[in-house]
């Protein structure tokens, strides 16, 4: 194949201007993932072993590590979801300056590092923070209450980094919608709340799977906000591969650790693929 | 009557959604100029102290000389290496150009910490023990699938008889490149560059493991100084980026338009 | 017009092209004529637009020359030719205004800033639009770009024009107006131009002469008038204007020139040599069929009146001529015969064509 391929000038050149950038792949990012493999299945002397890998699976305190991964993924997901999907359409909605300034407002937490904006929650969170400040300012609460350290912040913080990566791949989807379907659907005697469930949310199914990939692929390998909002003793994949690796010294553990993560996010990239070609 | 409510709901969530997302950027912005070391709100007066502390900070300079080095290296780097992988891509009707296209811009969708033990291992395993060679190749892995993505797009959309144009005009083929293809892809080049960069100059779980005691990038600094030490002199070195990345998108508007810069960057 | 390019004479011998198993051009010879208006007319697939980036140096042939005023041009690289190119999506440049698109290829060619708005401003006010010469592309209509791009490849005085489906993207109404406009421009400016269009109207209106492709090869190069009227094959009959046929065998030739063919409707004289017993397809132009009175006389054929369809000063009439056969009859607007009918017609005998059969 490769010689038919080389025979035509055309197609040689754009091997040439492939070749590089493919190489460089192969070299730096398959193989190093593919040589993860053995290192998870070596033992300290050598030869071959498990006992990794049943440790992982086999020991509750390493399942509820995985559980904790998930849940913390999934809730990340469905929240920046319950929120992203309603605002995509709200960017729609504007015009001219204010999509303009929306826009920014999106791209801006973007370009901010995760450092700082998890930074920023800390300061947010405390006890003598703003969010404690405002709840007792709207009398939900009479004394501070503890909130960084706590599931709920953790969420809160996650989805706050996350969100535009819910809102800009369903926004980028529903902006090709024609708004005319819509009308063409009332036209034929749709409802409007039947309109949207029949016509524009499966227009859209393309988009909230995208958002929906991207957000749990985010999430459940996210490293530094776990660390920053619910410190040391919260356990989560990641931060299990980093101990394995740069504190307990027991890579082929990390290796595994990281089989797992990898395996999860495989899972949600080819889903992800599979329900976008299935879509319509 | 439900339409109304159903573009209201789409209203407060943008709404909501853009404080929500505006909020922690405004609190390190104010507690940056707060005159005490506690993360007050300035309430009293503003003070610029915290500022003038950020270049005194433990290893500061050596850390964003690192983290500019390797981000506007590999940056570069990617933008050659991705733009003719695109071209390949777009004009070379190859088979398997759509698996290659997906494999450029795979290592976006993997957990950044398995591809940083990944890589810690591979390069032990040949002996790559230094850590400034070893970022750069790293972070050519975090750069390149940004500058993939947005050049296959913008490529996608780019007129090739625009090349063709040039040449009856009297260009040579390299001269119709330079002239026509590489001016009308600007916008691209301007969205891949801003995103491929912050992703490198912003990149923690991939440089974590490659870094040694004395190559440290900003990043991980930032998070050992939040760690050790907090205060608002993070928020000040926060504010700092932030004021940069608002400059270039207000540069990037201009120039590309946000709502192109939105599409082609997902 | 003093603008005028130094208009080339244009020679293509035997150029052949093959893309992997295909042949997209076939051997062509052509001759243009400096000052002359010429159109590629064909299907798409034909090679047309192949032989077009030929000589421009955007494809290079397998075989054959082309030359333009005696000089061989055929391996020369396109920038080195001084073709101008006007392209089907008009290809402006997205991030030059109107001014630095026609600007491009003077200033590539080095020309003087000085001289350069000025050339630019003349070409500007030749298509009319120096009013917009500081627009950005982007901001025109399809007519404006199309003028936009005529003025960009005009500026640097081209020995030749090529209009690559130039026109094509525009409406019906702007298209035929912008046909006559362009025609009479580069009439004025006393241009070699080269058309390539699968729009029959265009080649029709724009053309001295038509090349009528298909299948890589030229089956006919007349000026308009004899391609409608005196298509030399079937296919340029079929592709030219509309067409009315009947399919038979030689039967007699009762002198050299003039044979008689077995048809469904009858016996049919026309004039041209084959032998007896040849598969031959005749055909006229709907226009050419007259009603007749009575069933009798010369080269007289009856049928069952089908449709009538009635364009204003014309009707269309589709008749039934026996066993299902239907013939395209165009007479005057008013004076079709209700349908169901059956009537009588003229086939003529000067105006009627004969090829051979090509599924016999």
């Amino acid at each position: 194949m490769i010689a038919a391929l080389l025979a035509n000038r055309e197609k040689r050149i754009a091997l040439a201007f492939l070749a590089p950038a493919v190489l460089l792949l192969l070299v730096l990012f398959v193989l190093p993932l593919l040589l993860l493999l053995p290192a998870s299945i070596r033992g300290a002397d050598g030869s071959f072993t498990l006992a990794a890998y049943a440790r992982l699976l086999g020991e509750s305190y390493y399942l509820g590590i995985i559980w904790n991964s998930l849940k913390f993924a999934s809730l990340t997901t469905l929240f920046a979801f319950l929120i992203g999907y309603p605002a995509a359409f709200g960017l729609l909605y504007a015009r001219g300056w204010l999509r303009s300034l929306l826009l920014i407002c999106l791209f801006l937490p973007l370009s901010v590092g995760v450092i700082v904006k998890a930074f920023a929650w800390t300061v947010l969170l405390r006890r003598d923070g703003l969010v404690n400040a405002a709840l007792q300012l709207l009398g939900i609460i009479d004394e501070p209450i503890r909130l960084i350290f706590t599931e709920p912040a953790l969420i809160i913080g996650a989805v706050n980094i996350f969100l535009p990566f819910m809102i800009l791949p369903v926004y980028a989807v529903v902006a090709q919608i024609d708004r005319r379907l819509g009308e063409a659907a009332a036209t034929l005697g749709a409802p409007p709340l039947t309109a949207f469930l029949r016509v524009i949310f499966p227009l859209s199914l393309p988009g909230i799977i995208a958002g929906t990939a991207l957000v749990f692929a985010l999430a459940v390998s996210a490293y530094v906000v776990p660390t920053l909002l619910m410190g040391e003793r919260y356990q989560t994949l990641p931060t299990l591969i980093t101990k394995a690796f740069l504190l307990a010294r027991d890579p082929a553990f990390g290796a595994v650790a990281g089989m797992a993560l990898l395996v999860i996010a495989l899972s949600v990239v080819l889903l992800s693929t599979r329900l976008n070609r299935s879509a319509p | 009557m439900s339409r109304g409510i159903g573009i209201a709901l789409a209203w407060i969530s943008i709404l909501a959604a853009v404080l929500f997302l505006v909020a922690p950027l405004a609190v390190i912005v104010a507690t940056s100029f707060s005159p005490t070391p506690v993360f007050d709100l300035p309430s009293g007066g503003l003070s610029l102290r915290w500022y003038d502390r950020i270049g005194r900070l433990d290893g500061f300079w050596p850390a964003l000389w690192l983290s500019l080095q390797i981000g506007l290296l590999s940056t570069m780097l990617s933008l050659v290496l991705g733009t003719l992988a695109a071209i390949g891509i777009q004009r070379g009707r190859l088979p398997g150009a759509n698996a290659l296209g997906a494999l450029l811009v795979s290592p976006l969708m993997l957990p950044g910490l398995v591809l940083g033990i990944a890589l810690l291992q591979g390069f032990r395993m040949v002996g790559l023990t230094a850590a400034w060679p070893a970022l750069l190749l790293a972070h050519l892995l975090i750069t390149l699938p940004y500058v993939a993505r947005t050049m296959l797009a913008g490529l996608a959309r780019f007129d090739f008889t625009l090349v063709e144009a040039a040449r009856t005009l009297g260009c040579t083929f390299p001269g119709a490149v330079v002239r026509v293809m590489l001016p009308a892809l600007a916008p691209s080049f301007f969205t891949a560059t801003f995103f491929a960069f912050l992703a490198s100059f912003d990149n923690y779980p991939i440089s974590i493991f490659l870094t040694d005691a004395r190559t440290k990038t900003l990043p991980i600094k930032m998070l050992q100084y939040i760690e050790e030490a907090p205060d608002p002199t993070l928020a000040a070195l926060s504010t700092v980026i932030l004021a940069a990345t608002i400059l270039l998108l207000v540069l990037g508007d201009k120039f590309v338009g946000l709502n192109r810069m939105a599409g082609t960057s997902d | 017009m003093s603008a005028a390019p130094a208009a080339a004479h244009l020679d293509i011998r035997d150029v052949g092209k093959r893309f992997g198993a295909t042949t997209v051009l076939d051997g062509i010879t052509l001759s243009v004529a400096a000052g002359e208006l010429i159109t590629l007319l064909g299907p798409s697939g034909c090679g047309k637009t192949t032989l077009l980036r030929a000589i421009a140096g955007l494809a290079l042939p397998d075989s054959g020359t082309v030359t333009v005023a005696g000089r061989d041009i055929t391996r020369l690289p396109p920038h080195k030719r001084h073709v101008g190119v006007v392209f089907q999506n008009y290809a402006l440049f997205p991030h030059l205004s109107v001014r630095g698109n026609v600007a491009f290829g003077l200033r590539v060619h080095g020309k003087p800033k000085t001289e350069i708005d000025g050339i630019v401003d003349r070409y500007l006010g030749l298509v009319k639009l120096a009013h917009l010469a500081e627009r950005p592309v982007s901001a025109l209509s399809g007519g404006q770009q199309q003028r936009v791009a005529l003025a960009r490849a005009l500026a640097v005085e081209p020995t030749i024009m090529l209009f690559d489906e130039a026109l094509s993207a525009l409406d019906r109404k702007l298209r035929e107006s912008m046909q006559v406009e362009l025609r009479q421009l580069l009439r004025d400016i006393g241009a070699t131009a080269i058309f390539v269009t699968h729009d029959q109207d265009e080649a029709l209106t724009m053309s001295d002469r038509i090349a009528v492709m298909n299948g890589g090869r030229i089956e006919q190069c007349a000026d308009p008038k004899t391609v409608y009227a005196a298509p030399a094959t079937l296919f340029a009959l079929d592709f030219v204007g509309l067409s009315s046929k009947l399919t038979g065998r030689v039967v007699e030739v009762p002198q050299r020139g003039t044979i008689i063919v077995e048809t469904v409707a009858g016996r049919l004289t026309a004039r041209a040599n084959f032998a007896v017993g040849s598969p031959v397809v005749l055909a006229t132009r709907p226009e050419y069929l007259a009603l007749s009175d009575t069933a009798t006389g010369e080269n007289v054929i009856s049928g069952r009146l089908h449709t009538t369809v009635f364009h204003g000063s014309r009707s269309m009439l589709h008749v039934d001529i026996g066993s299902g056969t239907p013939l395209a009859v165009e007479i005057s607007g008013l004076d079709a015969p209700p349908a169901g009918n059956t009537i009588h017609l003229r086939w003529p005998v000067e105006t009627g064509y004969v090829y051979p059969d090509p599924s016999a």
